[in-house]
């Protein structure tokens, strides 16, 4: 008999070991990948293509035609321009809410970690609530909020709608940052002469990119994908991509143009894809970034 | 009136009494160190004087001006942070040059005082980096430098050497003591180590629990501490507690020790007249360890010099002397002996107590007796 | 600075007492140097102590102008004898208890003792108990108030009769001669003089010839002391039990020293006197009371050897006084009348 010593043995092991894990792992991309891959794959065949072919084959002749007519030619809901005009809609108040919750939580977290009050605590602990408060719970009393101020059915209500939700988690981000600041930093900068705006801007903001950053991603990625608020809050051509998406998924005259459809979701999706593809790796550093050290 | 000066000043926090009536009076050009056990109140004491932390009532004067209501930038105050506080985001230049712009001081006349301080603190060199680009003794030099640059009446030091190393340590304490004799402005300095506060101050308020247990020059609190506290915080190794007996000897008093299987009765200074009447009572003796040494022949009837064998516990060999730590009266007492005449543990041996500076404390309030 | 000197001792007797109490503590003391022992058996000083001079002859000890002070720990019908031979030689010196066998001796010896001018003791070392420091701390704080009664127990369980000079009848034997000393001189300590005395003498073992058993009262004008020592006591009792108008104080175990000496330990380390078991204090609330562990003090018996030094050389108090040595006997020759009798019989005023 072959008398195989410990390590060969303890070695086979691990090996079989490493391979299960490979396995599983490659499952486990498989079951995201497969759809993303369907997806494109669609989006690139015909018609014809589609009903004769399976769902994983690849095209059999690649057209953009989909892609063309989902950007500036489907019919959503009774007006037939596209996502073109979704998409931009989103932008509008996208950019706006995020820069402007952004600020709001900066400051929010300035005012918190560093010029303490009575009850500062307390408020911080209501604005936590905030965070865990769903989307639902808030519609209508917001609705009744918005038709008040004139502005429901408008980007400005979107925008007004995003910036409230999103302050919550903002501050949270900014009020955690600043905490690990030394209030020493800020007692040279009072006996130096700096005010309260004046130690904001010059210091405590140049030193806050990191979370900046992080904000900028998170409130992009939430707002954007939002689709509650936008089918809620805005009708007909103020609405968003991803409501658009919807529409245009859910209004089929007779044939079902499956590549359309594949074509219009990865336009909705791409924004996120690509804020995350690029600065990705920021958000994860950002979060765990100290500020200041020594 | 000097430089600073601190009168009747109390604070509560709620209802909580932390100072309890401050007063301390600084002349210009002093060098005033606040020391103390951790939670002495001494930062805060700093934090009040530099308008941080408020009052509660009593009044605080900087150069001769009430400065109660006055924010830190009006005080004419420059302060140095444990922590450095270094703005991370701006280059040494502009570091110091930032409380300057904030009072509006004109952009030559700023650049001509950030390179006459950068020259005094020799860091032309520095000038243009980050402080994450600097090492701990840089950054601390920068963090003077800001404050020299803004020429207060009055500068506030807090711990600032707590975050070095130890070597680094004694040469900043030394070029913090050559910048006070070059600059020659009012400075007060909190620190806990009792070594920075015997070399660098020109007068010791040594703090407990919000008290200024005393207030003098270096000498006064090492050779008279008022209480008990003060003479076991200042002095390392620390001074030797004895709870003796007080009995009569001859026309006077003197205190019994029992020690190496023998009984002696040490005498009191004449000059002590309040310790006669703790005749028959306990007190405690303070003794410091470099006042109890070797026998040295040429001495011993000497006055004030008495000589008694003891048997030693623990010997510490410290390189430049040796502690030696012996009995007497049931208490542990530490001698310091030059290591050529130190003997060995479980040995007898003769130690010569030098009297001179012995001080009496009421074991009960703690005071000094006499 | 004066150097005191150091007083020479003559240890007569090297029994029980004098070889686990006495020869260990003067060593202990500085300004104390045991110069001779005095006893019947030579070997064996000279085989624990052989450093030791060894003497039979105590006359010849007493007449040597060495010697300063004498320590006799002899059986107790000796102690009269041997003191005033000690005292009138001119020595100081410290009689172990029980002090004299009766009262008459007792104060004929203060008398001499006064007109040579001499310290003269006696070895109440009980005095300097762990548990009895604490329970004199603990009545001088005032926590439990109004004292109401005291119980002071000294139980163990020996059943067999050994054959030792203490079992053997005659005068100032038994139990009473033995413990009673301890703790009559304890109580008048803490309370003084009492108004009345009833004690209760047995012989309890089937084998004994003499008292193995007492319980005394004594009786004061608002509170009572209770005196009992028992040797057939299976479980534990505890040692003191103090009620107050406020609350009251209970410790079990006795004091560590004696039995540290006999194992052999030395009486100079940190940890001397140290009793591991602490007494429970229990203080009245409004709603009912409070339980708390009453750390116990270290307790020192050398404390009385350094003031007996102390009283001979520097002229301070006597650490047991002799007023306080004859009341005790007194006391022990009134509670034997009580106990023969049946009655409570008032304890003299002066």
């Amino acid at each position: 008999m072959v008398d195989l010593s410990r390590s060969q043995i303890t070695q086979g092991a691990s090996r079989l070991g490493r391979i299960l894990i490979y396995a599983i792992l490659g499952l486990a991309c498989l079951y995201y990948l497969v759809p993303l891959f369907i997806m494109i794959s669609t989006s690139l065949k015909t018609l014809d293509d589609i009903r004769s072919g399976n769902l994983l084959s690849l095209p059999s002749e690649v057209t953009f035609d989909p892609w063309v007519e989902a950007w500036s030619s489907a019919c959503i809901g009774v007006r037939c321009e596209g996502m073109k005009v979704y998409f931009w809609n989103s932008f509008r108040f996208v950019v706006p809410a995020v820069l402007i919750s952004t600020f709001i939580g900066a400051f929010n977290g300035y005012v918190l970690t560093m010029w303490r009050f009575r009850g500062s605590d307390m408020l911080f602990s209501a604005l936590m609530i905030g965070c865990f408060i769903p989307f639902q719970v808030v519609l209508l009393p917001m609705a009744t909020v918005l038709g008040a101020l004139g502005i429901f059915n408008s980007i400005a209500g979107l925008i007004f709608v995003h910036v409230v939700y999103g302050v919550a988690f903002t501050t949270l981000f900014f009020r955690n940052y600043y905490i690990s600041i030394p209030d020493e930093l800020v007692k040279a900068a009072k006996i130096d002469g700096a005010g309260f705006l004046r130690i904001f801007w010059r210091i405590i903001l140049p030193l806050s990119t990191p979370i900046i950053v992080v904000s900028v991603i998170w409130q992009f990625t939430q707002i954007w994908n939002d689709f509650l608020f936008g089918v809620v809050f805005s009708t007909g051509d103020r609405q968003p991509a991803t409501v658009a998406l919807n529409n245009l998924v859910n209004t089929s005259t007779g044939v079902i143009g499956y590549n359309v459809d594949m074509a219009a979701a990865i336009i909705a999706a791409l924004p996120t894809l690509f804020v995350y593809i690029v600065a990705g790796k920021y958000f994860v550093r950002g979060l765990t970034a100290g500020s200041v050290k020594g | 009136m000097g430089a600073l000066s601190i009168r009747n000043v109390y604070k509560s926090f709620g209802t909580t009494e932390v100072f309890k009536g401050i007063n301390i009076e600084v002349e210009e050009g002093e060098f005033l160190i606040l020391v103390g056990p951790s939670g002495c109140g001494k930062s805060t004491l700093l934090n009040m004087i530099a308008g941080l932390d408020s009052i509660t009532s009593g009044e605080v004067y900087i150069g001769g001006r009430m400065v109660n209501d006055l924010s830190p930038k009006d005080r004419d105050i420059a302060m140095v942070f444990q922590s450095y506080a270094l703005y991370p985001n701006m280059t040494v230049r502009q570091n110091i040059s930032f409380g300057l712009e904030m009072r509006k001081v004109p952009k030559a006349e700023r650049a001509r005082i950030v390179a006459q301080v950068a020259q005094v603190l020799q860091m032309e060199q520095l000038l243009d980096r980050k402080p994450s680009q600097l090492s701990g003794g840089q950054r601390q030099r920068v963090a003077m430098g800001r404050a020299i640059a803004r020429d207060p009446t009055l500068f506030l030091f807090d711990e600032p050497l707590s975050n070095l190393d130890a070597k680094l340590r004694v040469e900043m304490r030394t070029e913090i003591k050559l910048l006070h004799k070059r600059v020659g402005k009012t400075i007060v300095y909190v620190t806990h180590d009792q070594i920075e506060a015997m070399t660098l101050g020109d007068k010791i308020a040594v703090m407990k629990a919000g008290e200024v247990m005393q207030f003098g020059t270096p000498q006064q609190i090492y050779d008279n501490p008022a209480n008990l506290f003060v003479a076991g915080f200042m002095g390392s190794p620390a001074m030797n507690f004895i709870p003796c007996q007080v009995v009569p000897l001859n026309d006077t008093v003197g205190v019994k020790m029992e020690t190496g299987g023998q009984v002696h009765i040490f005498p009191v200074d004449t000059a002590n007249e309040a310790m006669s009447g703790y005749l028959g009572k306990e007190v405690i003796v303070g003794i410091r360890p470099e006042k109890i040494t070797h026998e040295v022949d040429f001495l011993s009837g000497a006055p004030n010099f008495h000589v008694a064998e003891s048997v030693i516990e623990i010997a510490e060999p410290t390189g430049a002397d040796t502690l030696l730590r012996v009995k007497i009266n049931g208490s542990n007492v530490v001698c310091r002996v030059h290591p050529d005449h130190a003997r060995t543990r479980g040995e007898r041996m003769a130690f010569m107590f030098e009297m001179s500076k012995t001080v009496y404390f009421d074991p009960a309030t703690e005071m000094r007796i006499g | 600075m004066i150097t005191l000197p150091t007083l020479n001792v003559a240890l007569v007797g090297y029994g029980y007492a004098g070889k686990t109490l006495h020869a260990p503590l003067i060593d202990s003391v500085p300004g104390l140097n045991l110069a001779v022992v005095c006893s019947s058996k030579p070997e064996t000083v000279a085989m624990h102590r052989p450093a030791v001079q060894v003497s039979r002859f105590v006359d010849e000890v007493f007449a040597s102008p060495d010697i300063d002070v004498v320590v006799i720990a002899t059986p107790n019908d000796t102690h009269f004898d041997l003191c005033w031979r000690a005292l009138l030689s001119g020595k100081h010196v410290v009689v172990d208890k029980p002090f004299t066998v009766t009262s008459a001796h007792a104060r004929e010896l203060k008398m001499i003792a006064e007109r040579q001018n001499v310290v003269l003791s006696v070895f109440q070392n009980r005095r300097w108990d762990a548990d009895f420091l604490t329970l004199r701390a603990i009545i001088e704080s005032g926590k439990l108030g109004e004292i109401a009664s005291l119980v002071s127990r000294f139980d163990r369980y020996r059943p067999e009769v050994k054959t030792r000079w203490r079992e053997q009848a005659g005068e100032g034997s038994g139990l009473w001669y033995d413990l009673g000393p301890h703790l009559l001189d304890q109580a008048l300590q803490l309370f003084g003089r009492p108004t009345a005395i009833q004690a209760n003498f047995e012989i309890q073992r089937s084998h004994a010839q003499v008292v193995d058993y007492f319980d005394v009262q004594m009786l004061y004008e608002h509170m009572g002391v209770t005196l009992r020592a028992s040797l057939l006591v299976t479980e534990e009792s505890p040692r003191f039990e103090l009620k107050g108008s406020a609350g009251s104080y209970i410790k079990f175990g006795l004091d560590t020293q004696e039995d540290a000496l006999k194992r052999g330990e030395s009486p100079v380390d940190d940890r001397w006197g140290y009793d591991p078991r602490d007494g429970v204090l229990q203080i009245l609330t409004g709603e009912g009371s409070i339980s708390t562990v009453a750390p116990t003090l270290n307790g020192d018996y050398r404390q009385f050897y350094k003031e007996f030094r102390d009283a001979v050389l520097l002229r301070k108090a006597n650490p047991v006084s002799l007023d306080d040595a004859v009341l005790t006997i007194e006391l022990i020759e009134l509670a034997c009348e009580s106990a023969g009798s049946g009655c409570e019989l008032l304890v003299p005023a002066h």
